[in-house]
C-alpha cells in the first residue's frame, strides 16, 4: 500500500518536476536573454563613455597646449611696443611669434609657433617652415579660433575672423583668443564627438603703464 | 502536498533560485564595477585638471602680488595675519641682490644682499606660491644678468626676474615674468641739447620740486639764472648736462655735467582721429566736436572728442567730462579774468593733446593767460595717458609755445608734455604741474610748485615679457 502510493506520487511528481524545470529554464532563459542585453548595453556605453573620457583628455589637453603657448605669445623682452607678434589669425590657423632662444629678441630662425587643423590632425608648429608642423592630436573634426582686441570683451560683436586678411593694426589690437576644438571618434558603427573651448589671453600685450 | 513525501531530489530545486542570485548578482556586480571604475577614473581626470588650474592661478597670484609690491612706495605699512611690515619691494642695484615672499615670517637673511620678507596673502587664503629648488613657499625676484654677470639693462631699463610656481595636489605651474624698472622721471625735464640756455629765468621766479630737475642743454650756461630766482630740487637733484650761469640760488648743489636724459615719455603714443594717425596711434573712437573754435563764454559741460579749431574759454566756465581732447589746430586758450577749467568728475581726468588741423590749417598754442579764475585739470588716473595733463604733437612744426601770464594761478595735476616746444613763464603766474618740455623761460614772480599728484615718486616696474613654463 504504502508502495503504490509512494510509486504513484513520484510518477506524478517526476512529470511535474520536468514541466517545472522547462518553465524555469524558459524564465532562465528570459531572464538572462535580459540581462544579458543589459550587460552588453553597459559595456557598449561604457566603451561609448572611455571614448568620450579619451576624447575629452585630449582635447583639454590639446586645448591646454595652445593656450600655454598663448599666453607667451610675443615674449620680446628688448621691443619697446609689446604686442603680441601674430602674424596669422584666421579661423582654422594662428601663428604668432616669440622669443625662444631666450636673447631677448625674436627674429632669429625657429621662433615661431603656430596651429593649425590639417584633415583630422591639430598641428602645432616648432620650427619655421613647413616642416616644422607636428601633430598634437588626431580625430579633430573642427578647429576654430576668435579673436579680440583690447578694447573689446568677449561679447564684443567686432570680432575677427574679419573674412579679409587682417591689418597689421588689427593683428596688433588682439589681446585676447578663444579656442573651439572638436574631436570624434566612431564607437561601434557610431561616432561620438565631444567640443571644448578655452580661452587665452594673451598676456604679453600691454594692457598697463 | 507533504514536503515529508518529496524525494531528495525535487527538494534539491531550490538551487536554481540560488544560481540565479548568483548569476543576477554576477552581472549586477560587473556592470556597477564597471560604472565605478568609469567614474574613478573620471574623477581623477577632473581632480587633475582642477589642480592644473589652481597651480596656474596660484602662481600668477604670485606674479601679481610681486608686480604690485614692487610699485608700492616705501614705506607701505600692512598688518597680515598679526605681522606689521612694510609691504614696498625695493630691490637693490647690486647684482646678487634677491628677493623672497614668505609665509612665515621674515627669516634670517640668507645674505646681506637678500630680502625675505612675508607675503601679503594671509594664511587662509593658502595661495602657496613657492620657488622650486628655493626655500618653499616663497617667490622669487632677482635681477636678470648679463652675459658679463651685470644687471641686465633693456632699452636702458634694469630688469627684473620674478618667477612663481603655484603648486595644488601633485600638479605644479611656474610661470616667469620679466619687468623693467622705469625709473623716476624728473619733475621737469627739459630736454634740449642745443638751446642755451635750457632754462632760463629773470627777475624773482621760483621753482619748487619734489623729485629731480633735469636739463639737458650742453652749454656752459645751461641754465641761466637772473635776479633773485630761487630753485628747489626738495627731495631729488639739480643735473644739468652742461653748466649753470647767473647769480640765483639753487638746491641742491647742480650736478653738472650729467648724462643727457633720453625723453622719459618718449614712448607715448598720439591718439588717432579722423585724418590723423601717425605710427602707433591709440584709436580710443574720438568723434569731432567742433568743426571751428570751440567758444566758452558762459557755463558749458565739454564731452571729450576732435575740436577742430581749438577751445577758447574767455570769461566763462568749462566743465570737461573725463577723456581725451584733441585740439586740431587753434590751440587750447584760457584768457579774460574770471575763466575756469574743471574737470567734471572727482575720480577721473582728462588729456588734452594739440596738434595741427590734419586738413592743413594751422597749429594753435596751448595758453593760460588769467588773472583770476579756477584752473584745476587734472590727468586720468589710469589708461595710455595716466599722468598726462597736456601733450603737444611732437612731430608739428612750427611747435607753439606753452605760455602762462597774467597772473595765472592753476593746477594742472600731471605733466605737461611739450618735448619740443618752449614753456615760457611770465608775471606772477604760478603753476601746480610737472613738465617735460623743450625749453623752460620764466620771468617775474613766476612760481611752479609741484602738483597734488606727482608722477614722478619713485621707480616703477612694468611688465615686459610672460613666460607659461
Amino acid at each position: 500500500m504504502y508502495s503504490q502510493t509512494s510509486s504513484r506520487t513520484s510518477f506524478a511528481e517526476a512529470g511535474y518536476a520536468i514541466l517545472e524545470v522547462t518553465f524555469a529554464a524558459l524564465v532562465a532563459m528570459v531572464l538572462l536573454a535580459g540581462f544579458g542585453t543589459f550587460y552588453l548595453a553597459q559595456q557598449h556605453r561604457l566603451q561609448e563613455q572611455q571614448a568620450r573620457l579619451e576624447m575629452l583628455q585630449n582635447a583639454r589637453a590639446a586645448i591646454d597646449t595652445m593656450i600655454r603657448e598663448l599666453r607667451s605669445a610675443g615674449r620680446n623682452p628688448h621691443a619697446v611696443d609689446r604686442l603680441a607678434g601674430i602674424t596669422v589669425a584666421d579661423a582654422r590657423q594662428v601663428q604668432f611669434t616669440l622669443d625662444l632662444d631666450g636673447d631677448g629678441t625674436v627674429g632669429g630662425s625657429d621662433e615661431l609657433r603656430g596651429f593649425r587643423q590639417q584633415g583630422a590632425e591639430l598641428q602645432m608648429q616648432t620650427r619655421n617652415g613647413l616642416a616644422g608642423w607636428m601633430p598634437v592630436v588626431d580625430g579633430v573634426s573642427n578647429l576654430a579660433f576668435e579673436y579680440y582686441p583690447k578694447t573689446a570683451n568677449l561679447s564684443d560683436p567686432t570680432t575677427m575672423p574679419l573674412g579679409r586678411t587682417p591689418t597689421a593694426d588689427e593683428l596688433a589690437s588682439i589681446k585676447t583668443i578663444r579656442i573651439r576644438l572638436t574631436v570624434q571618434k566612431s564607437v561601434g558603427g557610431r561616432t561620438i564627438s565631444q567640443t571644448e573651448v578655452g580661452t587665452a589671453d594673451l598676456r604679453n600685450v600691454l594692457t598697463e603703464g | 502536498m507533504n514536503r515529508s513525501l518529496l524525494p531528495a531530489q525535487l527538494s534539491n530545486e531550490r538551487g536554481v533560485a540560488l544560481v540565479m542570485v548568483f548569476v543576477f548578482l554576477l552581472l549586477l556586480s560587473l556592470t556597477t564595477f564597471s560604472g565605478a571604475f568609469s567614474i574613478v577614473t573620471h574623477t581623477q581626470v577632473v581632480r587633475n585638471i582642477e589642480n592644473e588650474r589652481r597651480a596656474f592661478y596660484v602662481a600668477e597670484a604670485g606674479i601679481a602680488e610681486a608686480k604690485i609690491r614692487l610699485n608700492m612706495s616705501s614705506p607701505t605699512m600692512v598688518t597680515v595675519d598679526g605681522k606689521t611690515f612694510d609691504a614696498a619691494i625695493v630691490p637693490e642695484a647690486r647684482e646678487d641682490w634677491a628677493g623672497y615672499l614668505q609665509f612665515s615670517g621674515t627669516g634670517p637673511a640668507k645674505s646681506a644682499s637678500t630680502l625675505k620678507t612675508p607675503t601679503i596673502q594671509r594664511a587662509a587664503n593658502r595661495l602657496a606660491y613657492s620657488t622650486e629648488g628655493q626655500d618653499e613657499d616663497t617667490l622669487m625676484l632677482r635681477w636678470a644678468l648679463d652675459d658679463k654677470g651685470k644687471i641686465l639693462k633693456i632699452n636702458g631699463q634694469s630688469v627684473l626676474d620674478v618667477t612663481a610656481v603655484g603648486r595644488s595636489g601633485s600638479a605644479k605651474r611656474s610661470v616667469h615674468l620679466q619687468m623693467a624698472e622705469v625709473l623716476a622721471r624728473p619733475s621737469i625735464h627739459v630736454n634740449s641739447t642745443t638751446a642755451c640756455p635750457g632754462l632760463k629765468t629773470n627777475g624773482n621766479p621760483s621753482i619748487r620740486t619734489g623729485a629731480t630737475i633735469q636739463v639737458n642743454s650742453t652749454c656752459s650756461g645751461a641754465i641761466q639764472l637772473g635776479g633773485s630766482s630761487d630753485i628747489t630740487a626738495a627731495t631729488g637733484q639739480v643735473k644739468v648736462a652742461g653748466g649753470i650761469g647767473g647769480k640765483g640760488k639753487i638746491s641742491p648743489v647742480p650736478a653738472t655735467g650729467s648724462p643727457v636724459m633720453p625723453d622719459p615719455l618718449g614712448s607715448l603714443k598720439p591718439p588717432c582721429f579722423a585724418g590723423y594717425a601717425p605710427a602707433g596711434c591709440i584709436d580710443l573712437g574720438l568723434k569731432t566736436k567742433s568743426n571751428s573754435t570751440y567758444k566758452v563764454s558762459g557755463k558749458m559741460t565739454l564731452e571729450p572728442g576732435v575740436y577742430y579749431g581749438g577751445i577758447d574759454v574767455k570769461g566763462g566756465t568749462a566743465s570737461l567730462n573725463p577723456g581725451v581732447y584733441v585740439m586740431a589746430g587753434g590751440g587750447f586758450s584760457v584768457s579774460a579774468n574770471g575763466s575756469s577749467v574743471v574737470v567734471n568728475d572727482p575720480k577721473r581726468g582728462v588729456m588734452i593733446y594739440n596738434t595741427r588741423d590734419p586738413a592743413g590749417g594751422k597749429m594753435g598754442a596751448v595758453s593760460f593767460n588769467t588773472g583770476s579764475g579756477n584752473v584745476n585739470l587734472r590727468a586720468e588716473p589710469d589708461g595710455p595717458y595716466r599722468g598726462i595733463v597736456i601733450f603737444q604733437d611732437r612731430d608739428a612744426t612750427p611747435q607753439p609755445a606753452v605760455t602762462v601770464q597774467g597772473g595765472f594761478s592753476g593746477v594742472l595735476d600731471g605733466t605737461i608734455y611739450a618735448i619740443n616746444a618752449a614753456l615760457d613763464m611770465q608775471g606772477g603766474s604760478s603753476l601746480q604741474t610737472e613738465m617735460v618740455v623743450g625749453t623752460l623761460t620764466m620771468g617775474g614772480n613766476a612760481t611752479i610748485l609741484p602738483p597734488p599728484h606727482p608722477s614722478t615718486a619713485g621707480s616703477t616696474f612694468a611688465s615686459i615679457a610672460w613666460l607659461d613654463v
